[in-house]
């Protein structure tokens, strides 16, 4: 006994006794119908009837039908037209219907399967026929209804385990963000180290330069000059390079500490932007190989949103641009607000190869990607490149926000996402 | 001490402030120091000018560090290389000693002075290969 587990498709399947099956035969003709129910009952099942079409139908609803049994010419509605009328009706469309006919030519067979029955038995009827094919529908039918009572099961893991497969797949996108990241900050962290060591040293050479009783009788001025100017130099060094870190570390905090509020905030849109901007500044192929036209409005745009996510969206558009201009001649990105009535309007242009207009309809899908997976023949510090999920966490983000994201794109010119956001109230006169 | 000769090195880093800390750190030293950012560009200086030791990144954008220590020491093996990186793998490490680099320092440095250090090291062994370079050659005369 497999008792112990509460989940319905973990229990072996097993079809029930055939004295708990209901087969409901129709037939205008008392004989045929007697004959069949002869078989059938000495077989085991139980069994009921109909004279005509809206007979069964009413039958079929109102009691307990697993199987029907039909013939197909009947007077004023046929086999056909009961069965097409049992199939549309929610309530007996999963019962199968095996017509009982002497029309088994081609045209009427199909003619059968195209209103929805499931078989056919030829007249005259023979016993062991009727038998084994009663048998194995309703074994099919069992089967199909334990099916079914999985699906909402199976309908929920699967939820669930894809919900977990994106959130893993984000877990693994953003480990690679993290690496890139502290890569990045140790460009800095070396200047910062690295000066201060020197300026030490630099510093002890003057110190033994200007000492009297020193190695030199008189202190070599040219030489402490130029020490003292490389000493200057490396401060300098230390500070910008600080600087530098710093401003990592703001955009880095501003994207961890939002992480845990998720509630929408009064924002304005450019400084997100502006900050996003100059955390990708970290990333050396964006800094130096991706030619930028920024275009901002000059008055804050107030906004109502989640600062990491709306982050993470602007994001995920670059470096689908990035992706997109992967090896052209001309790799620019416009970003451009604006405002039009009630919504700010966030434009990103790219010049990469554009979208084929069979997958425009797609982009937006989870999981659709035309990137290769990332895998070890593919390592690229700049992050994933293609679960596929970028576009579809947007507009997501971009949707509870009440706002939208429209692409155009001519293959082979590039692609502009337009993405709109409600504003939160009025625009600042500063 | 070793009898330091104004031994060439360049220094190649995409990222032009530790290039120039690194300058800054040896100005104090007697080495000719020349700097520059970009790996190819390094290549082709090493082919056009003599340099005595090459001090490279790992990663850079235009060409891995790995690739620039290859090409090197195909073209001249007395050329000694240093190499840096932030990435620190085991892989890293030991392609770097494969292809015939004298050490490796990882970033941020512990100590800036490791890499004079080194330097001094590399010139302590080119004074006394160029020693018995130099004598074998006049005998040839
Ligand atoms: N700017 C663009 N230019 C051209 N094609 C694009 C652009 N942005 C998206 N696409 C297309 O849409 C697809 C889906 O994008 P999406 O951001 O959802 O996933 P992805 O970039 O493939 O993977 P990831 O999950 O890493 O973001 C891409 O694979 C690409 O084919
Ligand atoms: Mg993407």
């Amino acid at each position: 006994m497999q008792q112990e587990t509460s989940k319905p498709f973990l229990q072996p399947f097993t079809v029930p006794e055939k004295s708990e099956f209901d087969i409901l035969i129709v037939d205008d003709e008392f004989v045929n119908r007697f004959l069949l129910k002869d078989i059938l009952e000495q077989d085991g099942y139980r069994t009921h009837e109909a004279n005509n079409g809206i007979e069964a139908i009413d039958a079929a609803v109102h009691r307990k039908t697993d199987l029907i049994l039909m013939d197909i010419m009947m007077p004023d509605m046929d086999g056909y037209e009961t069965c097409r009328r049992l199939k549309e009706d929610p309530r007996t469309d999963n019962i199968p219907v095996i017509f009982v006919t002497a029309l088994t030519d081609t045209e009427n067979l199909v003619k059968g399967f195209a209103v929805g029955a499931e078989d056919y038995l030829g007249k005259p009827i023979k016993e062991g026929e009727v038998r084994a094919r009663v048998q194995t529908h309703l074994k099919l039918k069992a089967a199909m209804d334990k099916i079914s009572l999985y699906n909402e099961e199976l309908e929920k893991v699967v939820a669930e385990s894809s919900r977990e497969l994106i959130r893993t797949e984000r877990q693994a996108a953003f480990g690679q963000l993290i690496q890139g990241i502290v890569h990045n900050l140790k460009g800095p962290l070396t200047t910062i180290r690295g000066s201060s060591q020197a300026c030490r040293s630099t510093l002890k050479m003057i110190r033994n330069e200007i000492e009297p009783g020193g190695d030199s009788p008189l202190p070599d001025i040219s030489k402490v000059a130029k020490l003292t100017d490389g000493a200057i130099k490396a401060i300098d060094l230390a500070e910008t390079a600080s600087g530098r870190l710093t401003e990592m570390i703001n955009s880095l905090m501003s994207k961890s500490s939002a992480d845990q509020s998720s509630k929408p905030e009064r924002l304005d849109l450019n400084s997100i932007i502006r900050s996003e901007l100059a955390f990708l500044e970290g990333d050396l192929h964006f800094k130096h190989h991706i030619k930028k036209n920024i275009d901002l409005t000059t008055k804050p745009i107030p906004i109502l949103a989640i600062a990491p996510e709306l982050a993470q969206v602007f994001n995920n558009m670059i470096s689908n641009a990035i992706d997109a201009m992967h090896g052209n001649a001309d790799q620019t990105i416009s970003i451009s607000t604006t405002l039009n009535n009630h919504y700010a309007w966030l434009s990103i242009t790219d010049t990469g190869g554009g979208i084929a207009p069979e997958n425009i309809n797609k982009i937006f899908d989870p999981f659709f990607t035309t990137k290769p997976k990332h895998d070890d023949s593919n390592p690229s510090p700049k992050g994933p490149i293609g679960t596929g999920l970028g576009l579809y966490m947007c507009l997501r983000s971009i949707k509870a926000l009440n706002g939208d994201i429209l692409v155009e794109s001519k293959k082979g010119e590039g692609t502009t996402f337009n993405i709109k956001i409600p504003l939160a109230g009025p625009i600042e006169i500063s | 001490m070793p009898e330091k000769r104004n031994y060439k090195i360049l220094i190649v880093d995409d990222d032009k402030d530790i290039l120039s800390m690194l300058e800054m750190a040896f100005l104090p030293t007697s080495y000719d120091v020349t700097t520059i950012d970009h790996p190819l560009q390094a290549y082709k200086m090493i082919e056009n000018e003599h340099f005595d030791m090459v001090i490279s990144d790992i990663q850079m954008p235009q060409m891995d560090g790995l690739t620039l220590l290859r090409k090197i020491k195909n073209f001249n093996g007395m050329i000694q290389v240093v190499m840096m990186t932030a990435h620190i793998t085991i892989s890293n490490t030991l392609d770097a000693f494969r292809y015939g680099a004298v050490d490796i320092f990882f970033k941020p440095f512990e100590d800036i002075n490791e890499i004079i250090a080194a330097a001094d090291g590399v010139a302590v062994k080119l004074n006394r290969v160029n020693s018995i370079l130099h004598k074998l050659a006049e005998g040839e005369k």
